[in-house]
């Protein structure tokens, strides 16, 4: 049968809703997948890749030895070739007569990873670092006798490897590169060939290490490579009976990937609830919008008394193509939304399939939600009820229960906080609590939107003062209460949601660049031992700290020492931190206690203790008899290199260094150039730990919290869909009303400025009063939940609220813009009615 | 039952409509018999309530308080499906825009044999209703093609397949110019000399005219 009076724009709204549903139900699966990916990287590249290797013993004897090893590691998916190495701890003979050993080293193609590039090296002879070859007193040419009696001879050198970071290719050997936790240069090493290596037979050990391959994988494959390296553990072990293969991080990055995964998941799980409600509302919308376009045909039917499910099954063929064109659009639409946009462009296989089969079953369900609610539709409009009354109990209970749910929520939020950062791992994220932001923000527009039913009939008569043009517009806005709130309320979600999305990201964004600079103290801190002198280009931009671990009362704290005359240089400090500038901070201590003041002890800024002004504190630190009295000058919440939940006493430099007989030293450096630690290394700088701001917390657990905000923008986006469909609903119910008035009022001069005019106002209105809303709310909402879900609340500084002025000032844009193209839509679907028709009803 | 027994009765009738808070009484007490065979015409101006009383007997529409009763059946108290019954077998209603009947971008046949499906009915009676109203001549044309007399037409003969007892008609002339308004007295007249009863909502004396019975109604009341 001919589906007649059925066109084209009766179809757009069904393939709009299903796109909207696929959209929703893809991009959940494929950006949690996506996040997984990403995470899995990000786990691989701040880990070594030797570290999560598979490192396989090689033994001498018997001779298939290596044969039967490479047969268990080929057997693991996903891993490169393998790269034999060898490693011997020869004792070398040594003027002195101390015992020190020679580490020789061979891997494949370690000639050609160190600077210059080495020439083929021949039996017993070895390369040896421009340091190492300063330490040994030694120089190319020069012979090492080892204690067993045999030698090498060093005929090439290279350049020091840098450590800070360790190249990729050298990451699993740090203890041959990274100073000794004293500041000490670790022992020397030499590279060899792996004869020489294996003939120097003292400490040997030989294996294959099987690193992942390079390129990026994801989760289920990661989980693959863990099961198989397990399987070639259990297999080398009974194969060699008696050694076991180094356990390695793999699985502690496929971990921490998972976790991150986790938590997006978990963190999308309101959202995909709120965007799959939303897109239902859509597709009902959509189905009135058919049922209203097909109106003539489905009223024919009811009249005939044609059974509903009938109906149903009448229109559904020409629907489910609609849904199927719309669920194919939407799929694609995620599936490259998520590729172009998400965290990683690699995307599980299982998650598309799944995908692709929840779309499917979504298109059935999609289907069959349209055709019912045509054909109850049709079946409403005739034989209704006598005196039926419009009710809004429905909407006042689905408004009282959300408020309820953020009530409980922001409990839940307050009590428990949001995901939690320990180390690398992230953990929590409580459904209820994570959903604070959005059921706030349901909870606060529902309100608004009761509001706007309860006051919409009391505004029908004001205005009647104002032009003719704006009144009407005025009037068609506050004409029904219901809808003028549905479109309120959709355009304040819209609005909403991308105010909470741009806020949490910002804030997250701020959380992790103040927590590094607090921690950090600046942009770089590096421990040095012994006495150093900077590059004189760093000048104005470093200060020498003096730091300390001492104790209170069997309670630990922290002192650091600075010097005020630079401190300010190269440290920061956000405002929140304390009532008092850093400058004046830093000046209040900068006090000699022989001053004749008259007061005891050093001046100190308590930071995060529980101490007041003017009062002292006696703490001792190791290596000193008496304790040391503390005086308090200022106090601070936090205050630059605070970094861990313990007091921090900060006091001047000089006088610490006099208290305490071995406090470490941090160099502080603002602005440092890219090669700022091998600078340091030229000067002659012993170097310890060293901390960057930018890498300080740049791990999963931020990315976890990044990515799981990005989607509340997907669902402000889905929002504007709902707005944007509400609002054509309106106006495509209100045509004919418009049209019979436009045919009587453009005889009376209501000209096309004029009609402009009011459709400006029509549609500005609500469009207006509901981006306020949207934001405001969002903007208390996520001012409420920020500091609430700080991943890591015990580290200064708190989390703060930055005003998300991007979603401000885009809706300020895309406002007037959204006013013209609707407006134009009303003014041309009014003036192009025939006012004869019109008055028919058949326009 | 003899051949003027009545096919319908509506009883008492009344139904009042809340129109943005103010009631509007579209009928009031009215009751009315409708014989079997026979053409009534329901006349009275604009708004006396001809087309809710339509609407009651074609159990479009519920009173507010009376009974309509169909053949035996009280279908006031039914519930949607047993009214749904109803207006698909017992009793069919001719709106008064002609597109308004018919699938417009369909055959005259075409229309006819979905009516017909969705009555239940053999495709053989669809040869008949072509033959009793005379509508041989259009009804392989596209129905959206036909002009306003001929679509009317067509949507009796809709109405009228399969042997429906009873139809109503809400002003199937009020559209319609002189001729083609004769054309469709003519295809209601033919249809009742045919067996078939039908009720006309009218303001048009030519279609009184042509009916056995007139009852007339004002302001929601029966007048005569």
């Amino acid at each position: 049968m001919r589906r007649a009076g059925t066109s084209f724009a009766s179809h757009v709204p069904v393939v709009v809703a299903a796109l909207l549903i696929a959209t929703s139900l893809t991009g959940a699966r494929l950006y949690a997948s996506s996040a997984g990916s990403a995470a899995l990287a990000q786990q691989r590249s701040e880990t070594c890749e030797d570290e999560s290797a598979l490192t396989l013993p090689i033994l001498l004897e018997p001779p298939d030895s290596d044969v039967k090893v490479r047969r268990i590691g080929d057997a693991v998916p996903m891993l490169s070739e393998p790269v034999r190495g060898a490693v011997g701890r020869p004792e070398m003979l040594t003027a002195s007569g101390l015992p020190r050993r020679l580490t020789l080293v061979n891997l494949d193609d370690a000639d050609q990873h160190v600077t210059p590039p080495l020439a083929p090296l021949g039996p017993n002879e070895v390369a040896v670092s421009a340091s190492n070859l300063s330490e040994l007193a030694l120089q190319v040419g020069d012979t090492i006798e080892f204690k067993h009696g045999s030698a090498v001879t060093i005929t090439q050198t290279f350049d020091d490897v840098p450590f800070a970071p360790i190249p990729d290719y050298w990451c699993g050997f740090p203890e041959l590169f990274e100073p000794t936790n004293s500041g000490d240069l670790p022992p020397p090493f030499a590279i060899a060939s792996f004869d020489t290596v294996v003939g120097h037979n003292e400490r040997l050990s030989v294996f294959d290490r099987y690193r992942v391959i390079p390129e990026e994988i994801t989760l289920t494959e990661a989980h693959q490579v863990e099961r198989g390296f397990e399987q070639a553990v259990a297999d080398f072990e009974n194969t060699v009976p008696g050694v076991s293969p180094p356990r390695n991080e793999w699985s502690r990055v496929v971990q921490r990937a998972a976790s991150v995964h986790t938590t997006v998941q978990r963190n999308l799980a309101p959202v995909v609830l709120i965007a799959l409600l939303a897109d239902l509302m859509v597709l009902v919308a959509a189905a009135v919008l058919v049922a209203r376009e097909r109106r003539r045909e489905l009223r024919l039917l009811a009249v005939r008394g044609v059974h509903p499910v009938k109906v149903a099954g009448y229109v559904a063929p020409g629907l489910a193509i609609s849904v199927v064109v719309g669920s194919l659009a939407g799929f694609a639409l995620a599936w490259s939304a998520v590729a172009l946009f998400g965290p990683s462009s690699l995307l599980e296989p299982g998650a598309i399939v799944g995908a692709a089969v929840s779309v499917a079953v979504a298109a059935l369900v999609a289907t069959a939600v349209v055709a019912a609610v045509v054909a109850l539709v049709a079946d409403r409009s005739v034989d209704g009820r006598p005196a039926r009354v419009a009710t809004h109990v429905p909407f006042v209970v689905a408004t009282i229960g959300l408020v309820v749910l953020a009530v409980v929520s922001f409990r839940r939020l307050d009590e428990l906080g949001g995901v939690r950062t320990s180390g690398v791992l992230s953990s929590g994220g409580d459904l209820l609590a994570m959903g604070f932001p959005l059921f706030g923000l349901l909870a606060a527009i529902s309100v608004a939107g009761a509001l706007v039913v309860m006051i919409t009939p009391r505004l029908r008569l004001t205005g009647a003062r104002w032009r003719r043009a704006v009144r009407l517009g005025w009037r068609r806005v506050v004409l029904e209460a219901t809808p003028l709130a549905a479109v309120v309320m959709s355009v304040a979600l819209a609005a909403g949601c991308f105010t909470l999305a741009f806020a949490l990201f910002g804030g997250a964004e701020q959380q992790l660049r103040d927590k590094a600079t607090v921690y950090v103290g600046s942009d770089l801190s590096v421990v040095l031992f012994g006495e150093s002198e900077v590059p004189d280009e760093w000048a104005g931009r470093t200060s020498l700290t003096s730091r300390v671990r001492a104790q209170s009362d069997g309670d630990g704290l922290d002192i650091a020492g600075i010097d005020p005359s630079t401190f300010t240089d190269a440290a920061v400090m956000r405002s929140d931190g304390s009532t008092r500038s850093l400058d004046d901070l830093v000046s209040l201590i900068d006090v000699d206690p022989a001053s004749g003041s008259g007061a005891e002890g050093i001046a100190a800024v308590a930071v995060g203790a529980d101490l007041s002004e003017g009062d002292t504190i006696d703490v001792t630190a190791p290596g000193t008899t008496e304790p040391i009295t503390l005086r308090v000058v200022a106090t601070a919440t936090f205050f630059p290199t605070k970094g861990s939940g313990s007091p921090l006493f900060v006091v001047r430099r000089d006088l610490l260094d006099d208290a305490v007989p071995f406090p470490s030293t941090v160099l502080l450096v603002r602005d440092p150039p890219d090669d700022a630690l091998q600078q340091l290394r030229d000067q002659g700088a012993r170097m310890g730990l060293v901390r960057d701001a930018d890498q300080a917390f740049d791990g999963s657990s931020y990315s976890a919290l990044r990515w799981s905000y990005v989607p509340l923008a997907a669902l402000g986006l889905l929002f504007v869909a709902v707005a944007l469909a509400l609002q054509l609903l309106v106006v495509s119910a209100r045509r004919d009303q418009r049209r019979i008035a436009h045919a009587l009022m453009v005889r009376s001069g209501f000209d096309r400025r004029a009609s402009w005019t009011a459709a400006v106002v029509e549609v500005g209105v609500p469009l207006a009063v509901g981006t306020v809303v949207g934001v405001l709310v969002a903007l208390v909402t996520s001012s409420l939940s920020i500091g609430r879900l700080d991943p890591m609340p015990t580290l200064a500084p708190p989390a703060e609220f930055l005003m998300p002025w991007t979603a401000v000032l885009g809706a300020v844009v895309v406002l007037p813009i959204w006013t013209v193209v609707i407006g134009w839509s009303v003014v041309r679907s009014t003036e192009r009615g025939d006012p004869m028709r019109v008055f028919q009803g058949a326009a | 039952m003899n051949d003027h027994a009545v096919v319908a009765r509506v009883d008492r009738v009344s139904r009042l409509f809340e129109v943005r808070g103010e009631r509007v009484l579209a009928l009031d007490e009215v009751t009315a018999d409708v014989p079997r065979g026979r053409l009534l015409a329901i006349a009275g101006p604009s708004g006396s309530g001809k087309s809710t009383l339509l609407a009651e007997l074609g159990a479009l529409d519920r009173p507010t308080t009376g009974t309509v009763t169909i053949g035996d059946r009280d279908i006031t108290a039914l519930g949607r499906r047993a009214r749904r019954s109803i207006r698909r077998t017992q009793v069919a209603t001719v709106l008064p825009q002609p597109s308004d009947n018919l699938l417009v971008r369909r055959t005259g046949v075409h229309n006819l044999r979905v009516a017909m499906r969705q009555r239940g009915g053999m495709a053989s009676w669809v040869q008949r209703v072509i033959d009793d109203v005379d509508i041989g001549d259009f009804v392989d044309r596209m129905a959206g093609t036909m002009s306003g007399g001929e679509q009317q037409r067509l949507a009796l003969a809709c109405a009228l397949v399969g042997g429906t007892p009873l139809v109503l008609a809400d002003e199937p002339t009020g559209a319609l110019d002189d001729v083609s308004a004769g054309h469709v007295i003519d295809a209601l007249v033919r249809a009742v000399s045919f067996g078939a009863t039908i009720v006309v909502a009218t303001h048009d004396p030519a279609v009184m005219d042509a009916c056995h019975q007139v009852v007339r109604l004002d302001h929601g009341r029966r007048v005569e």
